[in-house]
């Protein structure tokens, strides 16, 4: 037991408060890191040395540096991450959309229509009206322009869906690096159990809360202190290995293929499964609704229109562009479109169709998931169905498919196919200029249903479309509320857990700084005894 | 529970945005001074909003049906007034003209004057509304008696016009129920010397009128009656003549149309009544969907500013409170 063991245990002293001041700057520091963890140190007791009657202290030791960290609360974060990433995207596309048929403060569609109808109605007292019937084929035009502008905004919307996905895409393969690079790091500075990479395990569980955001993933630890990354059961990230996630697409909608394995079906939640989800609510029940409309009610309109005459005794006219145009997709090697019309327009449905070829040389046409027709190929012989008549050529092969859509592009070819306001016909008799009898037949349709739109009316129809919308709407700002809240809540309490207090930190800095001052209190104390033996001498 | 500083800078952060929401939403009210602002808001107003207003809109058209028919009808009743003015006209002559006292000037004077009136006639059943030929059905676009003598050319189409959707009106009166002689009856008289007159209606719409002698079998003379200007023209020439059974003849062509003008002006006076009722049914609706429309979609505007103002205040007491917090921590005292 000599003097200058005092010296080696105000060492330590001083040692282990230094590092207790810097740990307390980090802490400091990071005060609005929310991603930062607060660190501690934790301090034990040198091993004494026996002396005569018990035992001698040696001082203090920094033991480690200890991370506040509640895995439970970690994992709920990054789950409930994922969770609002989809319901602030769905929101926000939702609440998109719905600006688009949101009429409260404009007259939006239901205006235009009931321009048109009156219009109509206004011709009803004096149908020969050249004026007036102007205006009609002016506001037919406005109808079908705003159709066209409507569906053109909803389009836009699909675009920037696209980009965003791809984007998103490359935002998880960077994310996923970057964690493969972070768990060769922390293998490495842990292995052998000498501490924590206290620093970069904060910062992948901020990329790990960043890619649940985006995507469903699942993860654990494994024994290398690594995570494994997975989405849809395939690895994303796998200790300090990588695969790539990749987006295509194909006429089935968008394909997501990691490691080469297609999981477009396991992605259901995050920013991307909100874009899926919100993809496939848009091409659904708004595109395919919306475009039905149009389609359902100017053949409806055309085949009454087609019975009247004219103002010069024609009869048989469209008043608005006929479907001419059908939309198809051949997935068959051999196998080709070679013709595709419509047959009756009496007959259309203006519903999506597939001609599946099925084994046995025979093909099945469906629509709605039910089977409507079915029958032996035979190349070059039409196949006609709810009146389109579509002929294919070639060999085909069991599971080919022929997609079949009259509406696709409907809205993009619509028009008014008035020329001359006299050949609107309005009378149902020749030579009879104010004979409105079918004038009043074209006006039912202002409350008649119509077949092609499930047998409602023009106006139900489109009420079905944004009222869908409406409530889609709300319970998308409720789940996002709700989420919010949640995630709130969540971060609150791991704040509590891990988070930083200025105050505290500024008592420990004061606390250590006094223990600081004390150890060099004691070196010196431990110097002037020395000294005094020294003088002795 | 142990207060990190970021939980109190992220409750009062959450707490400015939650009240800066209601603010803005507050304030989107107030300047739309509407309650309803997109359908999300509040899905079943918005459909029963939407629904008030077409049927504003179907009301304004329905006015717009009423006001028309109303103008067409009312000049379809001058006409009426003036037909029957001119056939109450002929009456009073034919009574004239039938007196076997007058001299030849004076039945000369009223042959002249049944002559301009026949030419009248013809003029109102030609007449036309806004470029149509009001008398002619369907086939407004020419003239449904273009000579006195011609057969009616138009049709019996009747131009209706829709009062609420469901109910119709027509605006138009055919000229052959005024003019023609479709529903005259088949018949015959004896005149007082014992002579036979025969009306035999023709399918074309004119009308044969044989005079028989006291045999009852031979035929003196056979008059072909058109239409009524017809009848009237021919009236004059009887008079003009002195052709006295002539003229006694075509005096029941005269009270036929006498009879066809009165029931086409009660039917005119009907619908004119009735359509007076319609505006103001559709007035009274037009009020009752106008009034439902402001419930389900007028932001109480009374309501909404003293909510601004509330929020405010809860806002100002926030950012006071913040202020209060996050200007002083432990280190300020450490000196």
């Amino acid at each position: 037991m000599s003097i200058l063991s005092i010296f080696d245990i105000g060492k330590t002293a001083l040692m282990a408060n230094q590092t207790a001041i810097s740990v307390t700057s980090h802490n400091i520091s990071n005060v609005n890191n929310p991603d930062y963890s607060r660190q501690e140190v934790v301090l034990g007791i040198k091993t004494p040395i026996k002396i005569r009657g018990g035992y001698l202290g040696r001082g203090v030791s920094v033991d480690g540096i200890k991370r506040s960290y509640d895995k439970f609360l970690t994992d709920m974060l990054i789950n409930q991450e994922n969770m609002l990433g989809k319901s602030k995207i769905l929101g926000d596309i939702i609440s998109q959309i719905e600006e688009i048929f949101n009429e409260a403060n404009r007259s939006g569609l239901t205006g235009t229509i009931n321009s048109f109808f009156n219009a109509l109605e206004d011709l009803s007292s004096n149908p020969s009206d050249i004026t007036k019937r102007t205006v009609l084929k002016n506001v037919a035009e406005e109808l079908i322009s705003k159709f066209k502008s409507m569906e053109k905004n909803v389009e836009d919307t699909t675009v920037n869906i696209k980009f965003e996905m791809g984007e998103l895409v490359k935002k998880v393969n960077s994310i996923g690096k970057e964690i493969a690079e972070i768990n060769k790091k922390i293998t490495q500075l842990e292995a052998g159990g000498v501490g924590q990479a206290n620093d970069l395990r904060d910062r992948r569980d901020a990329l790990l809360k960043e890619l649940s955001g985006i995507v469903d993933i699942k993860y654990y630890e494994n024994s290398d202190k690594a995570v494994v990354v997975m989405i849809g059961m395939r690895n994303l990230v796998s200790g300090g290995e990588f695969n790539e996630l990749s987006m295509s697409q194909t006429f089935d909608g968008d394909i997501f293929k990691l490691d080469g394995i297609d999981i477009s079906e396991r992605i259901s939640s995050g920013k991307l499964g909100g874009l899926v989800d919100a993809l496939k609510l848009i091409n659904n029940e708004v595109l395919y609704k919306f475009r039905k409309l149009l389609a359902g009610f100017t053949n409806e309109f055309n085949l009454i229109h087609q019975l009247g005459y004219d103002l010069n005794n024609n009869t048989g006219n469209n008043f608005f562009t006929p479907l001419t145009n059908i939309y198809y997709e051949e997935h068959s090697q051999l196998g080709t479109i070679t013709a595709i019309s419509v047959n009756n327009y009496a007959n259309l449905k203006f519903d999506e169709y597939y001609i599946n070829i099925k084994p046995g040389n025979t093909y099945e046409v469906v629509n709605n998931n039910a089977v409507i027709l079915s029958g032996s190929y035979v190349s070059g012989s039409p196949i006609v169905f709810d009146g389109i008549s579509v002929t294919i050529s070639g060999a085909v092969n069991p599971y080919d498919s022929f997609f079949i859509s009259p509406i696709k592009n409907f809205i993009k070819y619509a028009g008014v196919n008035i020329n001359d306001v006299k050949e609107i016909a309005l009378a149902s008799i020749p030579n009879a200029p104010s004979d409105n009898t079918n004038l009043l037949s074209l006006l039912d349709l202002k409350q008649n249903p119509i077949p092609a739109l499930n047998s409602k009316n023009i106006y139900d129809f489109y009420n079905d479309i944004t009222s869908k919308i409406g409530v889609l709407s709300a319970s998308a700002s409720d789940n996002l509320r709700f989420d919010q809240t949640l995630y709130n809540e969540i971060s609150n309490r791991k704040n509590v857990a891990q988070g930083v207090n200025l105050d505290e930190e500024a008592v420990n800095l004061i606390k250590y700084q006094r223990a600081f001052e004390a150890a060099a209190k004691v070196i010196q104390v431990a110097n002037e005894l020395l000294d005094t033996l020294v003088k002795i001498v | 529970m142990r207060v990190n500083t970021n939980i109190l800078y992220n409750q009062i952060v959450d707490s400015i945005a939650k009240k800066n929401k209601e603010i803005y939403e507050a304030h989107e009210k107030l300047t739309t001074l509407k309650k309803v602002n997109r359908p999300s808001d509040d899905v079943t107003s918005y459909f029963k909003a939407s629904n008030y207003k077409l049927k504003l809109s179907n009301i304004d058209q329905f006015k717009r049906n009423v006001n028309y028919a109303n103008g067409s009808l009312s000049f379809v009743e001058t006409q009426l007034n003036d037909l029957n003015d001119s056939i109450d006209r002929v009456i009073e002559l034919m009574t004239l003209g039938l007196n076997a006292t007058e001299d030849s000037v004076s039945r000369n004077a009223i042959a002249q004057e049944l002559r301009h009136i026949s030419d009248f006639v013809l003029g109102i059943a030609n007449k036309s509304y806004e470029g149509n030929y009001i008398f002619a059905g369907f086939k407004t676009d020419q003239k449904p008696f273009p000579l006195i003598n011609s057969l009616y050319s138009g049709d019996s189409g009747h131009i209706n016009v829709s009062l609420d959707g469901v109910s119709f009106i027509s605006i138009n009166i055919t000229g052959d129920k005024l003019f023609s002689f479709n529903d005259f009856a088949s018949t015959s008289l004896v005149t007082p010397d014992n002579k036979y007159i025969y009306y035999n209606p023709q399918v074309d719409g004119s009308l044969k009128i044989e005079i028989r002698d006291t045999d009852n079998t031979t035929v003196l003379k056979t008059i072909d009656v058109a239409n009524v200007m017809d009848g009237i023209y021919k009236l004059s020439e009887a008079v003009g003549k002195n052709d006295l059974i002539s003229a006694r003849a075509l005096t029941e062509v005269i009270s036929y149309a006498k009879n066809k003008v009165e029931i086409a002006q009660t039917e005119v006076g009907t619908k004119l009544a009735r359509l007076e009722k319609q505006t103001e049914t559709l007035d009274e609706f037009d009020f009752i969907y106008k009034k439902l429309l402001s419930d389900v979609e007028d932001a109480d505007v009374t309501l909404v500013a003293s909510q601004i103002a509330s929020i405010q205040a809860s806002l100002e007491a926030l950012r006071l409170s913040a202020a209060k917090i996050f200007s002083q921590s432990l280190l300020d005292f450490l000196r």
